[in-house]
């Protein structure tokens, strides 16, 4: 008994030591990231190939990093905030939580997507999309979904799926974008009906191309890269947009502020280096991003904006009513029949 | 008068605590510490949604969610689910602990294994095998029995994957029950002809009571507080745990959404108290230090037959969600391609050895520090009179019942300025870990100890023993099997646990649950399975070390 007690501390006090004397030498950067952890990771691999500051990251989903931000906000723990759209740097930066940098490399980006308040940089654009499971569609007798009004067919009751727009960043542009297509109140309309065909809605904005790949449900909205990443994964998909008018999102990287000081400089190089011509090259041919560089040439593979049917996605608008579009959708839409049956 | 009385015989106690200082420090510091650790991030959290941005009182948060009817059904449907999940899993673990400890059925070991396999993996593992198997394409539903368009969100199979994902604490605290109720009394009883049926309906059950209740407890608290398996398999069934999640991350109402998580607590808490006022009237001594015969085990084919198929049957279940897993993580592509590959196990060791090192590293740590308090807790708690006593007890459920979310951000909210600056530390951490499965620990040593005649250790007393003395050669060995099992649980829960921690995960330390969870969410199904998988196996080999370093030791002593 007191010998496995004995080997037991001496273990643990023997493992303690590194936790004490871990001082660090490197250069390197602190960044809480959304992205897919198998992108981020080659992202931060390749930056440490260019520049030798090494990365520290946590990868969480966005909703939770604000979180994380704001209980944090006394002593923040890390730099950068890299990934989530438009709408959620927005409410962070409305809590104050971020802080202003605007990079030299940003004359490479159209003037229209640059933040007017010169907090977050923009890095890359994402559109919504729908990705149906070519089996499924075999077995139906129908074509891939092309609009909005295919998916409310009573034939496809609980072969729909979207994540929730309250917790991902991907269904909340495809809602926002959907509301601002058809206008609020005939969306929200619009949105009642599409409940009835909805199977689940996720937690996350990819779990639902995921729920289509294995042939859980038949058709999936989100983001067109999540689709494509669940593609090269081996899935059977076929992608689609939307005609009656495309929702898109423009990805952002941000100053946390009051972050640690001593890595201020190396996370400005962080910033400039996600609008650089390696970065936006590899976002684009590895993970199916549209590049904001106007240097950095489309992936052949994807379909050129300027041929789908974009909307003029109000960034504002979206960000400012997020809240009581979400509640609202949560007392109207979702839980209508959320009751025990 | 009576109050006078009663304070006096405060004042007594309180004399006598001061004549041993060494407890007396130990009460201290042991107060402190749970304090700060568990009460203060939970006030602490509560203070911030009850007031604003300038730090005056303001219940409109609390209007706002009383004013939702969302807010009860989802309460509603926790409390039902935890409920549920709490009676039939005390019941699986009870046949199972029955079995294993008073039977002479074939494989004991081999079912006390299968017993304890599903709280050695992330929780939310299971649900995702539950839907590979039983859902529209599921390899069970759609391959083999070709049924069409099977739905398996929602309560039904919410309530399976907890009670598979649960019943091995109910399990765990039952069989150290069971164990340290002295057989003789049972053996006296049949001895004196009552029919095994009444033995076990007037001696077994009603000496095991405390073990049902803490059982029931703490499978209720954690089912209510859970967030992985709801949140990949609820559907449109809504439970607490995740509405104050989507609030909090995905309408950044932290205010809102820590309240909602906090106000699990409550049915909790009154289950905590229900259970105090019952156990605590009542005598469940039965080691007494007087010699004992050994147990006759149960040979009756009519009782043995019947609990192996029950136990077999639970046993298949839990091997068939769990070879998914193992199969999902050897296949190339789930679905797609189903030729075997080593390619996620390639990307696991490749990339997810930092995450591993610190995984068990952190679990390593906290483990032994979890145990021993545990166990120290729940002898002052049984064995001791002390002020505060009632305080030390709450302290040390609050974070076991608190949804994980809320205490990870109380945690920062409370150690993320000085004086006691932790975030971004390996500290933080192996604080939250902890805490958060301290409680199981208390509740199987204050089990086995109440089984225990205190007389034994008052004699140990006057033969000139210390406190100390008395504490780590009597009730120590006499608490074995709740050792073992603290040890085991504290482990694994750490190996295992994620909403706690993925608020604290910081760029230093991160963890291998968080990491699946990320997989999850990118839908890399195979590369999460793989973690998984790896982390499954760690845990057994400790587990097996743990079986030989703890329970040969004793069977060593017993010999001797």
């Amino acid at each position: 008994m007191k010998r496995v007690f004995a080997i037991l501390l001496a273990l643990c006090m023997l493992l303690s030591l590194p936790v004490l004397a871990s001082a660090e030498q490197v250069k390197s950067i602190s960044i809480y990231t959304c992205y897919v952890e198998n992108e981020a990771l080659q992202m931060f691999e390749q930056f440490t190939k260019d520049t030798g500051i090494k990365v520290n990251y946590v990868r969480l989903g966005a909703g939770e990093i604000v979180t994380r931000l704001e209980a944090e906000a006394q002593n923040p723990q890390a730099s950068i905030f890299m990934g989530g759209s438009v709408d959620t740097h927005t409410s962070a930066m409305n809590k104050g939580l971020l802080d202003h940098y605007v990079s030299p490399k940003l004359e490479v980006v159209d003037e229209r997507w640059k933040d007017p308040n010169e907090v977050w940089t923009p890095v890359s654009m994402i559109v919504t999309a729908f990705a149906s499971n070519t089996d499924y569609l075999k077995e139906k007798g129908i074509p891939a979904p092309t609009s909005w009004a295919e998916l409310i067919n009573p034939d496809l009751k609980g072969d729909v799926c979207m994540a929730h727009p309250g917790t991902s960043g991907a269904a909340y542009t495809a809602f926002s974008g959907m509301l601002q297509t058809f206008g609020v109140e005939e969306g929200f309309e619009y949105m009642k009906k599409l409940d009835a065909n909805i199977a689940q809605y996720t937690k996350a904005g990819a779990a639902p191309y995921r729920m289509a790949g294995l042939g859980e449900i038949g058709i999936a909205i989100g983001y067109d890269l999540d689709a494509q990443a669940t593609i090269l994964e081996g899935y059977p998909l076929v992608i689609t947009y939307p005609s009656e008018g495309t929702g898109y999102e423009v990805t952002c990287v941000s100053m946390v502020k009051g972050g640690p000081a001593n890595e201020v400089e190396a996370a400005h190089a962080f910033i400039d280096w996600m609008l650089s011509d390696t970065c936006q090259k590899m976002a684009t041919e590895q993970f199916y991003r549209y590049p904001i560089s106007k240097t950095v040439e489309l992936n052949p593979a994807m379909i050129p904006m300027d041929q789908l049917n974009l909307i003029d996605y109000d960034f504002i608008w979206s960000g400012d009513n997020k809240v009581a579009l979400v509640e609202r959708f949560e007392r109207e839409v979702r839980t209508r029949d959320n009751v025990l049956k | 008068m009576a109050v006078k009385q009663m304070r006096q015989q405060r004042r007594k106690e309180f004399v006598m605590l001061l004549r041993q200082p060494g407890l007396f420090a130990c009460i201290v510091v042991i107060l402190a510490i749970l304090v700060l650790f568990c009460i203060f991030p939970v006030l602490r959290l509560l203070w911030t949604t009850i007031t604003n941005q300038e730090g005056h009182l303001d219940l409109s948060n609390v209007e706002h969610i009383m004013n939702s009817t969302n807010f009860f059904t989802s309460l509603g449907n926790s409390l039902m689910l935890g409920l549920t999940v709490a009676v039939i899993s005390t019941i699986i673990g009870y046949v199972f602990a029955y079995a294993v400890t008073r039977t002479n059925m074939p494989g004991k070991r081999f079912f006390h294994f299968m017993a304890m396999l599903p709280i050695l993996s992330p929780p939310f593992v299971i649900s995702l095998a539950m839907i590979l198997l039983f859902g529209r394409s599921g390899v069970i539903t759609k391959t083999l029995l070709h049924i069409r368009n099977h739905n398996v969100y929602g309560f039904g199979s919410l309530m399976i994957v907890q009670t598979l994902a649960l019943f091995p604490l109910a399990y765990l605290n039952l069989k150290g029950m069971l164990e340290s109720i002295d057989g003789s009394v049972e053996d006296a009883s049949r001895s004196l002809g009552a029919s095994r049926v009444k033995v076990f309906t007037s001696v077994t059950l009603p000496l095991s009571i405390p073990g049902v209740f803490s059982a029931l407890l703490i499978v209720f608290a954690k089912s209510i507080s859970d967030f992985g398996n709801p949140q990949v398999l609820a559907g449109n069934f809504s439970v607490l745990s995740v509405d104050a999640y989507m609030q909090i991350t995905g309408l950044y109402d932290l205010k809102t959404g820590a309240f909602m998580a906090l106000s699990i607590l409550l049915p909790a808490m009154l289950a905590f108290f229900i259970q105090k006022y019952w156990v605590a009237r009542k005598s469940f001594v039965t080691i007494t230090g007087k010699p004992v015969g050994n147990i006759q085990r149960i040979r009756d084919r009519h009782i043995v037959v019947p609990l192996f198929i029950f136990c077999l049957l639970i046993t298949v279940i839990v091997i068939m969600l769990y070879g998914t897993v193992v199969w999902i993580s050897l296949v190339k592509t789930w679905g797609v391609d189903m030729s075997l590959s080593f390619k996620n196990y390639e990307f696991v060791f490749k990339r997810g050895m930092s995450a591993m090192q610190d995984t068990l590293l952190l679990a390593l740590i906290a483990t032994p520090i979890t145990a021993v308090l545990g166990l120290v807790i729940s002898f002052l708690l049984v064995r001791k009179r002390f002020f505060g006593k009632k305080l030390m007890e709450i302290a040390s459920m609050i974070p076991f019942a608190v949804p994980g979310i809320a205490l990870g951000i109380g945690y920062i909210l409370s150690f993320n300025t000085p004086p006691v600056l932790l975030t971004g530390t390996a500290a933080i951490i192996v604080a939250a870990l902890v805490f958060r499965t301290l409680s199981v620990g208390v509740e199987a040593g204050s089990n086995s100890l109440r089984a225990v005649d205190a007389s034994i250790e008052e004699a140990s007393t006057i033969l000139g023993a210390n406190n100390l003395t008395t504490f780590t050669r009597i009730s120590l060995p006499l608490m074995r099997s709740a050792l073992f099992s603290g040890l085991l649980n504290a482990f694994v829960r750490s190996m295992t646990s994620v909403s706690a921690v993925i608020f604290l995960v910081s760029v230093n330390w991160n963890l291998l649950t968080v990491s699946i969870m990320s997989e999850i969410e990118g839908s890399r199904l195979g590369v999460a399975s793989a973690y998984c998988v790896v982390l499954m196996v760690i845990v057994v080999i400790a587990l097996l070390i743990l079986e030989v370093a703890v329970n040969g030791e004793g069977s060593r002593r017993k010999r001797k």
